[in-house]
This record gives C-alpha cells, sequence and structure tokens, in this order.
C-alpha cells in the first residue's frame, strides 16, 4: 500500500461528521477534495468547500455522504453533472422508503453513473479523524472502484478489504447498523454478555433472512467484515453513534432528545421500523426489529422486550 | 480441416447452394447481405482473439486439458459415430499434453479453435432470404390452411400477417440500425421464436439478424438449409468445454463489432415455467458489452465507434405449441438435466399443423412487442442513438469505458455492467410483457384453484383434473375485475395488455377457452352446465405463468384470494 500514486480529486458531496472525517482522510494521502453541503464552509489547504455541487463532478471518485432520505433528490440534482466516468461511493446505513431501496438503486437511477460501490464494515468517523487504525469494506463489482477507493483511502492506519457483493455489503451495513443500537440498548440495560451473544446472533439470524427477501445473492457477505465483523466492533465496545443512541434509550430518555444528544444523523432511528414493518408485511420472522422498533416508538416495556429477544425462536435457526 | 467424407457429415454439413461468382451488395442491402465475403475473416479474427486470450503457457495448458477432459466426458457417454471418431484423438491429447512444446500446444489450440469457429460460423445467402421472404409464409399457409390460398396469391398480404402482430416503436429502430448494432433480447417460449421474430423483422422493413440456435434444431435437412442460410450460427449445447464457449462468446462478439444485428434470448433456453424470464444468462449479452468497448477502442472495423442498441423485445403467444412439454419438464425438476428437450411437439410436423390451423380459425397468434432500445448500460436512447440519462440530458455511451483518460476493455468491469444490464433487461421485459386472453382466463382459473386448495403443495394440485369447478357467472365477474386491474397497472406502465382484453369479460373467456379447445392433447379449461371446469391445472399454470409478477396486484390482499394470490407471487422465486 505504499506505493505513490498522483493525486487524484475526490469529490465528496456532505457536509456531515462523517463526511467531513473522510475530506480529512483523503487529503492526509495528499489528494484533493472538492466538499458539497448546502451550508457554505471555509475551504482549508487541499479540501475546496462549496455549496455548488457541480464542482463535484471535478472528482474522478464521488463520495456520497448524505442522509438517504436526502439522497434521491441530491442524486437528481447531482446526477446532471456527472457522466459514466465517474466512480460513485456511498457511506450509508441507511435504506429509502417503505421498499427498502438501496442507495446504489437510487444513485444508478437518479445518476447516469454505473460503477457504484459501498464503504462500509466497522470503519467510524473518530478513527478517521485521528487517525486511528480502521478497516472497512468496499463492496461492488467494479474493480475500478476498489482501486479508486484504495488510492484516495487506504494507508497502514486504514485497511480497505473488498467485495463484489455490493448489494449484500449496503444490507449489511444498514442492517448491522440496527443490531447496533440494539446491543448499545441492550448493553444500557446491563445485559449479561451471554444475553447479548444470544442477542447478536439471533440478530445476524434476522437480518440474513431480512436480506434474502430484499434480494442478497449471498448471506455469506454476513459473516466477513460488513456483517459479522462490524458487530464484533460494537460488541467490543465501539463508541458509534448507534450505540450511544440505543444506551440512551435504555436509560430512559425519550427519542426525540436522544436523536437531538447525537452529534451524527442516525439512520438507524428511522430505519428499523421501516425493516420492522416491512418484515410484517411479508410474514417474516423478525422479532429484534420488532421489539427495537417498540421501543423506538416509546412502547417499551422491558420485560417484554427481553422476553421477545429470549424466546425460543419460531423456526429451527 | 474438411469432415472425411461419409455420409453422416454430409448431412451434418448444412446445404448451401453453389455460386458462380460472389454475391456483390448493394449500397442499399442490410449488413448480413456482405456475410459471406466476410466469414472466412471473421472466423480469422475470433481464432486470433482466442490465442490472444491464452497467450499465457499456464493458460494454453489449461485450456486445452479443459477441453480434453469435458470432450472426454461427453464422447464417453455419447457412444455414437461421433465418439468413435473422435474419441481417441482427444484422449491422446489428454496424454500427450505435458509433453508437448509451447508452439505444439499454441498450434493446437489454433486447431481446435479454427475447427469450432468454423461449426459455428453460419451462412446468409441473400437467395435463400428472398425465397423465404416470399414464400415461406404463403406456404406454411397453404399447408396449412388451402381455402385461404387462391386469396393468398391474389393479394399481398399472408394469413401470417393476422397472426403476428408487431408492437412497438418501428421507426425508431429503422433509424438506430443505420447508426448501430441491434441486440434483440427476445423472451424464449417457443422453438417458433426465432422464425416468428424474423418474420417480424421483415414485414417491419427491419434488418435480418444473426442468431445462435441450439445444434439439435438443424437435424431436420429443411429447417437446417433455411436456418442456416439465414444467418444463424450453430452452438452445440452439449459441448461443455471452456474453450468452445469462449469461442462461441468471441464470435458472437466480433459479429457485433462488424455491425452484424443479433439476436439472443437471454433466458438462454425457452421458459420451462411460462414465466417471463427472470434469471437471464448473462454470456451472450456480455459479448454485446465487450464489442461495445472494443469498437471504442481498437473495433474490429476501421469504421469503428459504432454504438450497440439492446432491445427488450417479448414474444407473447395465446397458445404455445410446446407447453405440455415444458411446463412438464418444469414441474418434474428433471429442467436443469434436460437442458435439451429432443422429443417435444416441435419435432413433430403434425403438432405444427394444429398450432397454426388453431391460431388461424381463433384469429389468436402471437405479439411481438419491441420495448424501447437502449445502450449497453441500460439508459434509453432517443431517434438519434443518443444515450439518455436519468436527467434528460444525453450522455456519451463511450464514458462507461473509460478510464484513466482513454477508453479501456477489461473483463471484470464488462462483467459487472454484464449483470446489470441482465437484471435491467429482466425488468423491462416483464414490463413489456402483452397479456393475452388465455394468460388472464389462466390465471383466474388457477387463483380459483389454488384458494379452495389452500395448504395442498403445488405437486399434489396440479394432479387436481377435473375437480375443481367454478360458477360461470362468478367466474366472468372475477376475470372483469382481475382485467380492469391490470388495466391500471398498464397505466403504470408496468405491463401491456392486448386489445383483445379489452372486449367484455364474457368474450374474453370464451375466446381463451375457444384458444384451448382441441390444441393441446388435454383441455386446460371448459364449461361444464353453469360451471367452467379446471381440466388440466399444469396448463393453466402454465398460461398463467405470465402473470406471476403481477398476482399481488392483481387481487385485493385482504379479500378471499389474497393468500392464494400471495402464493402465485411466490411461484416467482422458484423461477
Amino acid at each position: 500500500m505504499s506505493e505513490v500514486h498522483s493525486p487524484i480529486t475526490v469529490g465528496i458531496v456532505g457536509g456531515g461528521g462523517f463526511g467531513t472525517a473522510l475530506a480529512h482522510a483523503v487529503k492526509r494521502k495528499g489528494h484533493r477534495v472538492v466538499q458539497w453541503s448546502r451550508r457554505e464552509g471555509e475551504s482549508a489547504d487541499r479540501i475546496r468547500r462549496t455549496s455548488d455541487i457541480s464542482e463535484v463532478a471535478t472528482g474522478s471518485l464521488i463520495v456520497l455522504a448524505v442522509r438517504s432520505s436526502h439522497a434521491p433528490e441530491i442524486c437528481s440534482t447531482l446526477g446532471r453533472h456527472l457522466d459514466g466516468r465517474h466512480l460513485v461511493i456511498h457511506v450509508s446505513r441507511g435504506l429509502v422508503g417503505k421498499e427498502l431501496t438501496r442507495l446504489s438503486e437510487i444513485i444508478q437511477s437518479r445518476t447516469p453513473c454505473r460503477r457504484i460501490g459501498v464503504l462500509a464494515g466497522p470503519i467510524v468517523q473518530s478513527a478517521l479523524r485521528d487517525h486511528t487504525p480502521a478497516g472497512g469494506v468496499i463492496g461492488t463489482p467494479f474493480p475500478e472502484v476498489v482501486d479508486a477507493a484504495q488510492i484516495a483511502l487506504a494507508g497502514p492506519q486504514l485497511r480497505l478489504c473488498a467485495s463484489t457483493d455490493l448489494v449484500g455489503v449496503e444490507l449489511c451495513s444498514a442492517l448491522m447498523g440496527m443490531l447496533a443500537l440494539c446491543v448499545g440498548y441492550a448493553m444500557g440495560q446491563q445485559a449479561t454478555p451471554a444475553a447479548i451473544a444470544l442477542l447478536v446472533t439471533r440478530g445476524l439470524e434476522e437480518a440474513k433472512r431480512i436480506a434474502e427477501s430484499l434480494g442478497a445473492p449471498n448471506v455469506g457477505t454476513f459473516s466477513g467484515l460488513a456483517g459479522l465483523g462490524d458487530l464484533a466492533a460494537v460488541v467490543a465496545g465501539d463508541p458509534r453513534p448507534e450505540v450511544v443512541l440505543g444506551r440512551h434509550l435504555a436509560g430512559g430518555i425519550h427519542l426525540e432528545e436522544a436523536l437531538a444528544r447525537s452529534e451524527n444523523y442516525v439512520e438507524s432511528a428511522r430505519l428499523t421500523r421501516e425493516i420492522a414493518a416491512y418484515a410484517r408485511d411479508r410474514h417474516l420472522d423478525a422479532p429484534i426489529s420488532q421489539a427495537i422498533s417498540n421501543i423506538l416508538d416509546g412502547k417499551h416495556d422491558l420485560s417484554d422486550t427481553i422476553h421477545a429477544w429470549m424466546a425460543p425462536p419460531r423456526r429451527k435457526e | 480441416m474438411p469432415l472425411p467424407f461419409t455420409p453422416r457429415n454430409l448431412l451434418a454439413q448444412p446445404l448451401r447452394l453453389p455460386r458462380l461468382r460472389p454475391y456483390a451488395p448493394g449500397p442499399g442491402d442490410p449488413r448480413i447481405f456482405a456475410f459471406n465475403t466476410e466469414r472466412e475473416e471473421v472466423v480469422r479474427r475470433v481464432v486470433k482473439r482466442v490465442l490472444q486470450r491464452y497467450e499465457a503457457n499456464a493458460a494454453i495448458e489449461r485450456i486445452l486439458s479443459d477441453a480434453a477432459y469435458e470432450e472426454i466426458r461427453r464422447l464417453e457417454k455419447q457412444k455414437d459415430t461421433e465418439s468413435r471418431e473422435s474419441l481417441g484423438s482427444w484422449r491422446r491429447l489428454h496424454r500427450r499434453l505435458g509433453q508437448l512444446s509451447r508452439s505444439q500446444k499454441t498450434a493446437k489450440l489454433e486447431n481446435l479453435s479454427h475447427e469450432a469457429a468454423q461449426d459455428i460460423a453460419g451462412n446468409f445467402d441473400p437467395r435463400v432470404y428472398e425465397l423465404s421472404r416470399r414464400l415461406v409464409p404463403r406456404l406454411l399457409t397453404g399447408v396449412m390452411h388451402p381455402a385461404r390460398l387462391v386469396a393468398e396469391v391474389r393479394s399481398s398480404r399472408s394469413a401470417l400477417d393476422d397472426l403476428v402482430e408487431v408492437q412497438g416503436d418501428i421507426h425508431a429502430l429503422r433509424r438506430l440500425q443505420r447508426c448501430g448494432t441491434l441486440i434483440y433480447a427476445p423472451t424464449h417460449s417457443s422453438n417458433l421464436d426465432s422464425i416468428v421474430l424474423g418474420y417480424a423483422l421483415e414485414r417491419s422493413g427491419l434488418s435480418p439478424v444473426v442468431y445462435g440456435a441450439g445444434k439439435n434444431l438443424f437435424t431436420n435437412p429443411m429447417i437446417s438449409f433455411f436456418m442456416h442460410n439465414l444467418g444463424a450460427y450453430r452452438v452445440d449445447r452439449r459441448i461443455r468445454s471452456q474453450l468452445y464457449k469462449e469461442v462461441l462468446k468471441t464470435y458472437a462478439c466480433v459479429m457485433i463489432e462488424r455491425g452484424y444485428h443479433s439476436l439472443f434470448f437471454p433466458g438462454g433456453t425457452r421458459s420451462r415455467s411460462g414465466m417471463i424470464e427472470k434469471k437471464l444468462k448473462l454470456g451472450l449479452l456480455g459479448a454485446g458489452v465487450e464489442a461495445f468497448a472494443r469498437n471504442q477502442t481498437a473495433g474490429d472495423l476501421p469504421s469503428g465507434n459504432r454504438r450497440v442498441f439492446v432491445i427488450p423485445t417479448t414474444i407473447n403467444y395465446a397458445l404455445v405449441l410446446e407447453a405440455e412439454t415444458l411446463i412438464g419438464d418444469w414441474l418434474s425438476e428433471s429442467g436443469k438435466s434436460r437442458y435439451i428437450i429432443e422429443d417435444d411437439e416441435f419435432s413433430r410436423f403434425e403438432r405444427w399443423i394444429a398450432f397454426v390451423r388453431k391460431l388461424l380459425s381463433t384469429r389468436m397468434g402471437c405479439v411481438v412487442r419491441f420495448g424501447r432500445p437502449c445502450d449497453p448500460f441500460g439508459n434509453p436512447v432517443d431517434l438519434d442513438g443518443q444515450s439518455v440519462a436519468p436527467s434528460g440530458q444525453t450522455v456519451d455511451p463511450a464514458s462507461y469505458v473509460w478510464r484513466g483518460g482513454q477508453p479501456t476493455v477489461d473483463a471484470k468491469r464488462d462483467q459487472a455492467y454484464t449483470r446489470q444490464l441482465g437484471e435491467f433487461l429482466a425488468l423491462r421485459l416483464a414490463q413489456e410483457s402483452v397479456i393475452l386472453p388465455t394468460h388472464l382466463v389462466a390465471h383466474v382459473l388457477f387463483r380459483d384453484l389454488m384458494r379452495s386448495t389452500a395448504g395442498m403443495d403445488l405437486f399434489g394440485r396440479i394432479r387436481l383434473r377435473d375437480e375443481i369447478r367454478v360458477p360461470r357467472a362468478a367466474f366472468v365477474s372475477d376475470v372483469g375485475t382481475t382485467r380492469d386491474r391490470l388495466l391500471a397497472l398498464e397505466r403504470e406502465g408496468a405491463v401491456h395488455v392486448h386489445d383483445s382484453l379489452r372486449q367484455a369479460p364474457e368474450e374474453i373467456v370464451q375466446q381463451a377457452l375457444r384458444a384451448w379447445d382441441g390444441y393441446h392433447q388435454r383441455l386446460a379449461a371448459h364449461v361444464e352446465g353453469s360451471s367452467v371446469v379446471a381440466a388440466d391445472p399444469r396448463l393453466l399454470l402454465y398460461y398463467q405463468n405470465r402473470l406471476v409478477p403481477f398476482a399481488e396486484r392483481l387481487e385485493d390482499l385482504d379479500g378471499k384470494s389474497g393468500p392464494a394470490a400471495r402464493e402465485i407471487q411466490a411461484l416467482g422465486n422458484a423461477g
């Protein structure tokens, strides 16, 4: 990974915490960044901030770091300035709408871009910002997207693996976000390690069922860094926003306030409810999503929730 | 390499008409008229490219050893004249491969690729094209419907005109075929498909296409003569070696690069279930993507830079010639092993006659629908062949194959593009399908059958011959409401509904029952007193399968048939 590449320009769409942390990581590797956000921001050395989205198109690699609910509209606008040359990566843990549409589908249907990937796994904002060791997965069937991401981001402190299963990695990212919230809640409830192990194992199986129904071609991806690896980081104490939100909820803090306290937008809060509704409509066995969804709705009766998690599964796992 | 002179080889070699001097294509002729003059050149290119691909010593050895292994396996099982003749040489190759020098291996690979390419390469004889253009529709009609022949001779219309309806933007296709290579990607339900499509193209003033046809279709000398001389190339699906597949794919690719409009059935083989194909075979579609990329770089022709357009096409039959065999095959789950069906209705001439006679008498034939053309990356194209991005702006399709400031050919990348194209096509084929009375009536009746047998599995259900009866009045009204929902789906752009479904529900039911009456070995459904009887659930299943992707949207899911509709939709997951 120590080979030297001539500097490239990376367009980053989104001015949130994660987008900004990415911008710094890219700059640290000697590349140029054009970062778009709705709010004006101050440019720094090799990081140009702009509120004109067309400028992002000067990048050969575009990183989409916006909330999933904004993605359709932003992609439509951004799409006017892009063509088939641009490589696009998104970092979202969200899925859009009732049908749980993946972000790559949004990008594909609203921009001319086809070479699309997702950055997922236990890669967190603080590690990017503070340059501490971190790892992630690039999910894409396109080798040039892997190369571009490696060039832009990877280094001795940031290991990027590659998976050709774009759909699987995207679904892992979204569903592990939900499970992280869940584990955070359980930790906040002082659940025993065994209870958390049970929860994680069950949760992973439930995630696979949902992913299969959403068209994941290979649930084996869930045993990789984007799935199990991501959960391991959560259980090992990764202080990510989903976990913090879960802990707050367990502490009796109301959802609105818990969200307000988070420095990041937490996709999982809304997504969990959508996933629970999706599973209900399709008669999928999804007790954990259902339980968290109830908690988020303020309907949490602790004993019920724990009961749901500990209950014997409806079918053999 | 010429085959030894034996009667078998004479028959195996497709017949060509002799020619005193080469055909001189006129300026307005379709590209394919010049094919025979380029045939050797195409074969040469294919061989050259295959050799380039396996340049490395290890790669040559691997591909040769795979070819020997697969061929020995096949021929040992086959036990016929072919195996007696060539098994020995494959075994020798397998034994001696390790001792061959580099140049011997290269020579062997060149030899084998050349043989395969020669075997695959088609032929196009403009005289045969003219002949079939003028005669075949009338001959067919004459054989099957002599009473019409007198009228036919006088009028320029043939009865087939009434049988094959063509839908779609023909004008756009006529323009596009001048600025790029068209790849038609139709649904595949019958061996008649390539004939019907060829006929639809000819009648629409569109250029003929080259296409791969299973070698088993070439066993009938008559069919073989026409197929072979009308641009079909031969695909021997028994051969499983990587080398053969590579030669085949390269042949398809070179043909597209050189501007020959092509036809691929992306489902690979006839849909056994009667469903619109969901899982597409990507091999030959990949040739389209690769050909486009190659044309952006060097290209096989100086005229280079030709565009490639893919046309999602559906061929919708009111009756399918081979329905019984196909659905039987799907149900017996041996579909995978019986990849080539040799003994189906297609090979029995009397079934053809019954089929076409039926179509003529019921005035229901088949609808060929050409969908909106797109580029190899799924962008729709406008009349000038410009790719249109979701924003409505044009996008340069060459941009998709650019990397590091120039167009490139990259197998992995193109594989990813091909997969995307396959997913896109599967969606489009469902949208472009045209629903006919037999589909709708079978669907409503099969749904009733599912409802009244809740809890039973599919295999139990298909054995319920003549057992499920539905009051006729209620059935007709059900057909009416389901039809209305279908029309609503059509307004959303999800599917197309044929005009014959825009009449009174009673008429729709009549028309479907008339169509089934006396064609298949068993009736699909019939009326008895005041009931409609589900006579053969297998046939009903086959015809209704066309509506599987829409089942849930065609029924009130909270209503009495909701669970049945859900079950039908779930059939789609079984493929």
